[in-house]
């Protein structure tokens, strides 16, 4: 298992088209995920990142390209197929139900049952602490509601899950969009910790200042093109927004 | 064909007649309008329509099934619309019928104002109108109608009330202490409030002068029950407790027994002949119903109108306050009663 | 210190009970209206007994309908499936159907009901407002053609004293069998809703369906379950009246949409789905018509008793949705 990850990139997506209508948001992207690393996928609104983020997810099929996975190619249909490969995707609003408890956000739909589909609370309530504590989110209690936590803290249960589920590719999209100064700083500490775990995420946003600190590597899309593809050694934040803003060749827009 | 004829003719004859010996007809049955009449119309060629604005109730059932029965024998079609209370649904219908053209139409004239007009233009259009279960409070003065079929509500209500009254005067009851509680299922409609006030005057007779309205909630009778059995509780004073409609009647045996009144401790009464009624009559909770032979309202509604179109009749009949006990029990309703004829 | 931690933690337990509110007021309404009704006439046996008889009816039926709105859905159509069960039921009595035969089949009739509105709110993606009102009108239609709204008597196809009537309306030591069937199904449904993991999947589609859907929950499947169940107690309790008196009425189960609703409502249920519990739409059922019996036992006037009513169930809301944000805060 170990000779084959470690020569593979874990995720690997060639030529990606997507057309909505007329608009083509895609226009033959090439991207790679590598085992273990922390990758910002950075654009502006619009560029597109979402869209590729999207397809690998399983919300939106591909009009065209390839999609390998652990070396295999693969073909997603939906998200549960994409949960069942091992991508668990963080999105901002559609992760949580706020008015249930945080072990039941945990476990929501992939329950520990005792007989008859009877919910193993016990179970429940010690792995979620555990899976929290794994990203150092120290809260009070499995019972607390998601509506009683601050929005890094929620972020830090989605990712918690994630984590738990022994996901290969944590998929966050704008973890920190919305959230306070301070919040924000949290999530970015969740993020690290996940690094720390070995797994494997990218990290969506268009706030460089937020994604420098921890990621490794970069991939950034402008009007659904890949205009780079850098490690943090060879670039700095300067340069990377001068790539972000950067008006290219008179084309159609999103 | 011809024998049929005849025979319906002699069979629509002997019930007028019959009519006219039991039932009281108005002495002002004057028609402004004379009816559309054509002799020559074959009855298998006619058509009329009972435009009402029933519902939800039972009651409805029977009426439809005497015009069903009548339409049957005479061999020719009709309709029923039930508006479910709606005045402007019943009145879009109204048009409607008249649109169509048909040879009468029976209308529940359940507003003295909205169809004044409505009458009056089909009338004039030719078609033979008459009212049917109610009437406009001033009667032909305040409707153009040819005639009308129907209970009186009032005379119903003051009917009922007396024969409790005077049961209770019969077994020494201090009247002057006496409480009255009527539910209502549906509070301000015409026919509750009407009766209420048939009520009343045969209170007044008797010196009776406490009474309370109930609003039984609706037409569920499980919310009927609750709140009577309630009120009951609540009101220890009650001495009589009168339904004003059929499912507050049906439903006063039920609420009595509930409450821990036996037979005969608080007299009940009421209108209609549901199942819960006659038990009640039975086991001697209730002491009498109006049976208000809403029947008669179909079928005659269908025969007044043929006879109407055929030979110009234009009778008047009260069909209804007929006071079923005890006694009148097994032999009126209960043979009748599975046969959705009472 | 951890004796007063463990205090502090059974109070605030109670308090992030979100029944507590509802409970509160119930058992303040009982205590006001046992000690304020002339001669304590609400505490007496018989008004208990009267209570216990009449109350499950839209209990119930509330049960289901609460349940539903926790997923997110309405049922308006709860007033039509019922009597439509219930003339099925006597219509095969009729036929002479064994009763025990008879109760299954009616009890899937409400099944395939439920279902039908499930399915058409689900795969037609309309409001099931909109989707139950329609099969509400359409149901009653079909009711009052196919009985002509005459009513049935029972004793004519099941004579009285049966087995199977004591099952349903019968007395166990003086209690009415009826209000043991609505704590059973209470108790039954609260034990699914939360301590089973479908009771987990009704609560995530009701609170965040996109959430629920992307953690691979079968929101469509979940929601049409609750529609079902629906169904089976409208079926239940189209039964439970039929046999109680004796006969099949079509204004059956007429208004029970809206109450079940308001039941579910003061039991702390809220419209948008997510919130609610078992216990707060059990005693909301209560609750309700409660405050109708000691109200007239109370001997306000009757007529004007709808005021009383309305003024309570917004009332109710107002003091959920305070204390809902509360909590949140």
């Amino acid at each position: 298992m170990g000779s084959k990850k470690s020569k593979e990139n874990l995720v690997k997506m060639l030529n990606i088209h997507k057309w909505f209508g007329k608009v083509h948001a895609l226009k033959g992207v090439d991207f790679e995920v590598k085992h273990s690393e922390i990758m910002g996928l950075v654009g502006d609104n619009g560029a597109g990142k979402s869209t590729l983020i999207k397809v690998l997810s399983g919300f939106h099929r591909a009009d065209e390209g390839e999609i390998y996975f652990e070396g295999e190619k693969i073909s997603i249909t939906s998200s549960l197929e994409a949960r069942r490969l091992g991508i668990e995707t963080v999105y901002q609003e559609q992760a949580l139900a706020s008015h249930m408890s945080i072990s039941r956000n945990i476990f929501m739909g992939r329950e520990p049952v005792k007989s008859l589909g009877f919910l193993n609370k016990k179970v429940m309530n010690e792995e979620s602490m555990k899976a929290l504590e794994s990203i150092e989110l120290h809260l009070r209690s499995p019972d607390t509601l998601i509506a009683m936590l601050s929005g890094g803290e929620r972020q830090g249960v989605a990712i918690a899950r994630a984590l738990h589920f022994k996901a290969k590719l944590v998929i966050l999209d704008e973890p920190t969009i919305a959230l306070s100064i301070k919040e924000a700083r949290e999530v970015l500490e969740f993020i690290k910790q996940l690094k720390k775990e070995g797994i494997t995420a990218i990290f969506i946003t268009h706030n460089l200042y937020h994604v420098f600190p921890v990621a490794e590597r970069f991939v950034i899309l402008n009007r659904g093109e890949k205009v780079a593809d850098v490690e943090k050694e060879d670039t700095s934040i300067d340069k990377l927004s001068e790539l972000i803003v950067k008006e290219p060749l008179a084309g159609e827009t999103l | 064909m011809a024998i049929r004829r005849k025979k319906i003719y002699l069979l629509s004859m002997a019930i007028l007649v019959g009519l006219f010996i039991s039932w009281v007809v108005s002495p002002i049955a004057l028609a402004v309008t004379p009816p559309d009449v054509d002799p020559e119309k074959s009855v298998e060629d006619m058509y009329f329509r009972l435009v009402t604005h029933g519902g939800d109730d039972p009651f409805w059932a029977v009426v439809h099934k005497g015009m069903l029965d009548a339409a049957k024998e005479l061999g020719c079609k009709a309709d029923i619309d039930l508006c479910g209370g709606d005045l402007a649904l019943q009145q879009k219908r109204f048009r409607e019928a008249v649109a169509m053209g048909p040879d009468g139409i029976a209308v529940v004239i359940n507003d003295d104002t909205a169809w004044d007009k409505p009458v009056e233009d089909a009338l004039v259009r030719g078609v033979n109108v008459i009212g049917i279960n109610n009437d406009d409070k001033e009667g032909a003065k305040g409707n153009a109608r040819i005639c009308y079929i129907g209970q009186s509500e009032r005379r119903a209500g003051l009917m009922v009330a007396r024969r409790l009254f005077e049961k209770a005067k019969e077994l020494g009851w201090d009247l002057t202490k006496a409480h009255v509680a009527m539910p209502v299922e549906v509070p301000g409609a015409m026919y509750g409030v009407v009766r209420a006030q048939g009520v009343q005057d045969a209170m007044k007779e008797y010196g009776i002068t406490s009474f309370e309205i109930i609003d039984a909630g609706g037409l569920e009778a499980s919310t009927v029950e609750a709140r009577e059995t309630s009120y009951l509780l609540g009101h220890p004073e009650t001495t009589f407790m009168i339904g004003l409609g059929g499912i507050c009647t049906d439903r006063i045996t039920d609420s009595l027994k509930a409450t821990g009144y036996g037979p005969g401790e608080i007299l009940g009464g009421g209108f209609d002949c549901a199942p819960g009624t006659l038990t009640g009559l039975k086991e001697e909770y209730m002491v009498a119903t109006i049976d208000q032979q809403q029947y008669l309202q179909g079928y005659l509604g269908v025969y007044v109108l043929y006879l109407m179109k055929k030979y110009g009749f234009a009778p008047n009949i009260d069909t209804g306050g007929y006071l079923v006990d005890k006694e009148t029990l097994a032999r009126v309703v209960e043979e009748l009663s599975p046969l959705h004829i009472r | 210190m951890p004796l007063i931690n463990l205090k502090m933690s059974y109070i605030h337990k109670f308090f992030s009970y979100r029944a507590a509110n509802t409970l509160i007021v119930f058992v303040g309404l009982i205590l006001f209206f046992a000690f304020f009704t002339p001669r304590h006439v609400f505490v007496n046996p018989r008004n208990i007994t009267s209570l216990s008889k009449l109350m499950p009816d839209l209990g119930i039926v509330a049960l289901g309908v609460g349940m539903l709105m926790i997923c997110g859905e309405f049922d308006l159509s709860v007033s039509s499936v019922l009597p439509l069960c219930a003339f099925i039921f006597i219509s095969l009595l009729k036929v002479n159907i064994n009763p025990s035969f008879a109760l299954c089949i009616t009890l899937g009739s409400g099944a395939l009901l439920g279902l039908l509105n499930g399915i058409i709110t689900v795969k037609g993606r309309i409001p099931s407002f909109i989707t139950t009102l329609g099969t509400m009108m359409f149901w009653r239609g079909i009711l009052y053609v196919g009985s002509h709204m005459w009513p049935i008597g029972l004793r004519a196809y099941l004579p009285p004293g049966s087995v199977f009537e004591h099952i349903f309306v019968g007395k166990i030591g003086g209690i009415p069998v009826q209000v043991i069937w609505f704590i059973a199904f209470a108790v039954i449904l609260g034990i699914i809703l939360h301590f089973h993991k479908f009771g987990n999947w009704v609560y995530a589609t009701g609170d965040n369906k996109l959430a629920a859907r992307a953690m691979g929950i079968n929101t469509d499947r979940t929601k049409t379950i609750c529609f079902i169940i629906v169904g089976v107690l409208c079926a239940f309790v189209g039964i439970l009246q039929i046999l109680r008196m004796e006969t099949f009425g079509c204004t059956q189960g007429i208004g029970f949409e809206l109450k079940a609703i308001a039941a579910s409502v003061v039991g702390g249920t809220f419209l948008m789905g997510g919130i609610g519990s078992m216990m707060g739409i059990f005693l909301g059922a209560i609750t309700i018509q409660i405050l109708e019996n000691g109200l007239i036992l109370m001997r306000v006037p009757v007529f004007g008793i709808s005021a009383f009513i309305g003024l309570a169930i917004v009332l109710f809301v107002i003091l959920n949705t305070y204390i809902e944000r509360r909590r949140t805060r």
